[in-house]
């Protein structure tokens, strides 16, 4: 309990000293982003900043890399740091992930100053606090939620906690500084998340979690998740997305036949354990493929399946509820494929297809103090009744009517 | 050692095993599932989980990059993977056994190189795909021996 909350009244300015001068030298926040520009607010040129909205602090414990950013309530980026993107290649093929509490814990605390310091900004000059507090393993979102805890307090400031996967939904509403965007989409709209460890389709009615719905999500793997298995079974490099989207690019779709996951076109779920197995059948029946066009074909088969899959549900997704706007979101939104049958797919139906900069894709801090930003610009408070939990908040919607999950 | 082979032509046959697990299996038990990626390991705890009470409309996912899921069967179930893990430092960092003295029933994907940090005592599910796909189900100590004795008595299989 003690660890994450600050030791009385010395601690309350804690980043300010380290703040004026880190500049995020500290030891975990090596492989950071960052980002230097104010667009959130007016630098006078002496060193005295007229505020013109309000900021929130952002902590994000939930999964492999502890987070922290700075954003203003209309989604000014000010800072926004990973402790690490690609850390560790483990001998599998896949990131280590940071687990339970250990790991977040030797990095929580520089990775908050390094926010900080990178935002010119004190904990003082804070509006608020938001913390990611679901989805993710207990002892991870304990980090964040403990230290977020210890830091409002200390401020006197409130706390918001936030379902990370409203963080990602939220996430195209972020504005980087140096990082063009496109225009941001007016709800309603349907999003599309797939990731390394989400793949769902979406109705977003408001930024607030009790607007958003889940349509639809996989039954089994997440798209991100298929991608890292596949380039594992076929002998490729980790992350599987980026390898397979580039070998795909010169590959034919239509040279080795694969069995299209969840064909059903009235369905909105998703299965990619079918595909992946697939893969494998393929593999042990013919042997893994050399660095050789046969390998690229089978690339280029896997990939136009999932995003086949992804475009076809998105789009069915968002002509069921009426929207013009789709939103690609999490990693797998990165993929080039995806990105251009989407837009080419939502063309024809009239909708258009939003997507974000690839680092408001992936994992971050900068959407967990935005999807904050919505809740406490609305007056909420979470001081005295945060709890971590680890399953999504997100509502679904089911042939029998919405319930939890 | 006793090995109990089943052969899986079906996924009718894994749901068939799943629930001739579900019958032995105790809260408290370990269950360790092994075999290369797409022989049907999160297949086969959904069929068991379905076994054991949970309904259609709640998903079994894989917990690959989540680590871990809880599930609302009875007795509870929580569903882990270890496939992205590097060593029993890891294994212990996610405090598993500690699952199993909460009563939950622990299954474990990628598990075999960790049996003791788990808490031992386990019965371990190979699952492999050639020649044809099959489970080969044995147990490292005297509860998992005793579940491995009930499922083949209740199934015949030897």
């Amino acid at each position: 309990m003690g660890w994450g909350r600050p030791n009385g009244a010395a601690d309350v300015g804690w980043p300010t000293g380290g703040g004026q001068t880190g500049g995020g030298q500290t030891g975990a926040a090596n492989g950071d982003r960052t980002v230097g520009s104010e667009p959130g607010s007016v630098d006078t040129g002496m060193g005295c900043r007229m505020r013109s909205a309000m900021l929130v602090l952002g902590i994000e414990t939930s999964c492999d890399e502890t987070g922290a950013a700075v954003v203003t309530e209309d989604g000014h980026v000010l800072s926004d740091v990973v402790q690490s993107q690609i850390k560790i290649h483990a001998p599998y093929g896949g990131v280590v992930p940071e687990l339970a509490s250990r790991d977040h814990m030797k990095n929580v605390r520089p990775v908050i100053e390094g926010a900080l310091s990178r935002a010119r900004v004190t904990l003082r000059d804070l509006d608020g606090i938001s913390v990611t507090a679901r989805p993710g393993l207990s002892g991870a979102l304990l980090v964040g939620v403990q230290v977020a805890r210890g830091l409002a307090w200390s401020i006197g400031r409130p706390l918001v906690g936030v379902d990370h996967l409203v963080g990602h939904l939220v996430a195209v509403y972020l504005r980087h500084p140096d990082i063009a965007a496109p225009a941001p989409p007016h709800p309603p709209f349907v999003a599309l998340l797939a990731s390394g460890g989400h793949t769902a389709v979406y109705r977003v009615d408001g930024l607030e979690l009790s607007r958003i719905t889940e349509l639809g999500a996989t039954r089994d793997d997440a798209a991100g998740e298929a991608f890292d298995k596949v380039a594992k079974l076929l002998g490729l490099g980790y992350p599987g997305g980026p390898i397979i989207d580039q070998l795909a690019r010169e590959g034919d779709p239509r040279a080795i036949e694969l069995a299209l996951p969840m064909p059903r076109r009235d369905s909105l779920e998703f299965s990619f354990s079918g595909l992946k197995s697939n893969v494998a059948r393929w593999v042990s029946a013919n042997g893994r493929p050399g660095n050789d066009q046969t390998l690229r074909n089978l690339c280029a088969a896997f990939q136009t399946r999932v995003v086949d899959t992804l475009v076809s549900k998105a789009v069915r997704a968002a002509r069921r509820e009426k929207v013009q706007e789709l939103v690609l979101a999490g990693g797998v939104a990165a993929n080039r494929q995806l990105r251009e049958r989407a837009a080419e797919v939502g063309a024809g139906h009239g909708i258009r297809v939003v997507v974000p900069p690839f680092r408001s894709c992936t994992d971050n801090a900068a959407m967990i103090a935005y999807a904050g930003a919505v809740r406490l610009a609305q007056g909420e408070d979470d001081r005295g009744r945060l709890e971590t939990h680890p399953r999504t908040a997100l509502l679904r919607v089911t042939r029998k009517g919405r319930g939890r999950r | 050692m006793t090995v109990l082979a089943y052969p899986l032509a079906t996924r009718r046959d894994t749901k068939r095993l799943a629930g001739q697990l579900a019958r032995v299996l105790a809260g408290g038990d370990l269950v360790v599932l092994d075999g290369p990626l797409g022989s049907g390991k999160t297949f086969l705890t959904r069929a068991l989980c379905r076994a054991l009470g949970l309904g259609q409309a709640i998903p079994v996912t894989s917990p690959t990059f989540t680590l871990l899921h809880e599930l609302e069967t009875v007795p509870r179930v929580a569903h882990a993977d270890l496939y992205r893990l590097r060593d029993a430092v890891d294994v212990r960092a996610l405090g598993l056994d500690a699952q199993r003295d909460e009563g939950r029933l622990l299954v474990v994907e990628w598990g075999s190189p960790y049996v003791t940090v788990l808490g031992g005592d386990a019965l371990i599910v190979e699952l492999v795909m050639e020649p044809a796909r099959a489970a080969r189900i044995h147990a490292t100590g005297n509860r998992s021996g005793s579940v491995l004795a009930e499922l083949a008595a209740a199934s015949g299989v030897g």
